[in-house]
Formats: structure tokens, sequence, C-alpha cells
């Protein structure tokens, strides 16, 4: 009976503690909001058979899946804003559109954000090299 | 102290209160990851934070994302089921009012 009042006060501190936490958070997010904008200037690239499929990628979405892919399947969203000359609503609108095409997931809080490779996107990023590689342009993308 | 127990998915999970805290923060905040300073509110100070990170990574319910020198840290499925249980039970003693100001007042 005791033991279950200091379990019930002790989830009660807890609560008190995170929504406290929460509503501080959530105060300190609106500095870092940032509305993602899909980039329009994205020029196709390749036409990729995935699963059976077609996969048309662009020049912005292969360089941020190489990107990704060169930081050992996680990079922050800042490292794409830089290889692809994006700004951060830019790249995170490139992220959140291959978040949609199954390629990464996107791990954000509002003042960071990782990018990570989805199996699929892993397969597409190694196609996208190995076709670079047979047009010449694998050290160049590199 | 006394732990929460916590039961999910037929496991027996003992909590701190702070860890209990993170745990609601991180699935209830309204965002996919958490940064330490984020556990930091939540948890009181960095060494607590550090404490309960490392405890929630034992028990699986949080995932740590290292890149470029800072940490993201998500829920794991079991995390987010521990969250949720968190919260029917404090739904049940009347305390979810707070958490609820906490996000309308945004």
């Amino acid at each position: 009976m005791g033991e279950g009042l200091s379990e019930e006060r002790e989830l009660a501190k807890a609560v008190e503690r995170a929504a406290e936490a929460i509503a501080l958070m959530r105060r300190r997010a609106e500095r870092h909001h940032v509305e993602g904008v899909v980039p329009k200037r994205q020029t196709p690239l390749f036409k990729l058979e995935v699963g059976g499929a077609q996969l048309e990628v662009t020049d912005k979405q292969a360089a941020a899946l190489l990107v990704v892919k060169g930081g050992g399947g996680v990079e922050a969203l800042n490292a794409i804003a830089r290889a692809t000359g994006l700004n951060s609503k830019l790249a995170l609108g490139l992220a959140r559109q291959l978040e949609q095409m199954g390629l990464v997931k996107l791990v954000a809080a509002p003042q960071r954000k990782v990018v990570v490779l989805t199996p699929l996107g892993r397969e597409v990023a190694e196609k996208v090299e190995r076709e670079l590689e047979k047009r010449g342009l694998g050290a160049a993308a590199r | 102290m006394t732990p929460l127990i916590v039961e999910v998915d037929g496991r027996q999970l003992e909590l701190g209160g702070k860890e209990a805290a993170a745990l609601i923060v991180m699935r209830f905040v309204g965002w996919s990851a958490v940064t330490l300073s984020d556990l930091e509110l939540a948890t009181g100070n960095y060494v607590s934070a550090i404490s309960a990170v490392a405890k929630l990574k034992a028990l699986g319910l949080v995932n740590e994302y290292s890149v470029r020198g800072f940490k993201l840290y998500t829920l794991t499925e079991l995390g987010e089921k521990a969250a949720d249980e968190l919260r029917r039970r404090a739904e049940g003693l009347g305390l979810w009012r707070r958490v609820e100001e906490a996000l309308g007042g945004a």
C-alpha cells in the first residue's frame, strides 16, 4: 500500500518535471523553426531499377545520398546543405523529399537534424555511385 | 526513492523518476528526436541527463545518433510503449493535465 503511494508520488514528480521541460522546449523551439521547401531546380540524373520499380533520381538527391553514405549512413543535415549548396530550408525540403521516397529517415529536433539512410536508400546510393563511376564521374562525386 | 515499475510487452522495467520524465518528454514534446540539453531540462542537470540516457539505452528504450560532435536521441518502439504506459497511469491518477497544458500553451 505504502509502496503504491510512493510510486504515485514519484510518477507525479516525473510528470511535473516533464511538463515543465516540454513547455520550455516548445518555447525555445520557436526560435529554431524552419519550414522545409523542396528545391525547384533539380535536374533528373538517373533512372534506376530498384526493387522491380523505376526510380528517377535528381542531381541534388544523388548528391545528398552520397553525402549520407559517405558519413557511414548517418549525416547532419548541415553537411548535406554544404555539399549541395542549398540553404537550410531547401536542404530540409530535399531531405523530406528523400524521406517520402523511402530513401532516408529524418531524425529531427528543432535545433539539430540528422539524416539516416534506409536500406533502400543505401541500395540507391550504391547504384548512384556505380553509375557515376561508369560515366567517369566517380572521383568528382567523392 | 521508489522506482516506477512499468510493464511493457511482458517485460518489467524499473525506472527512476528522472528517466520516466525523460521518456515522457521524448514521446510527447512533438518532434522525433531530442538533444542532450533537452534531456537536461527533463532530468535537472547534465550528469542526470547522461545517467538517464545510459540507463534508457541499456533498457533498449532509447536510440542514440552521434554525428559530427553532437548527439540526438529517439525512442525505440519499446520506449514509446513505456512512455504510453506512463501516460495511461498518469491519466488514471489525474496527473496528465499538466502535460496537456504544457503542450497547449506553446
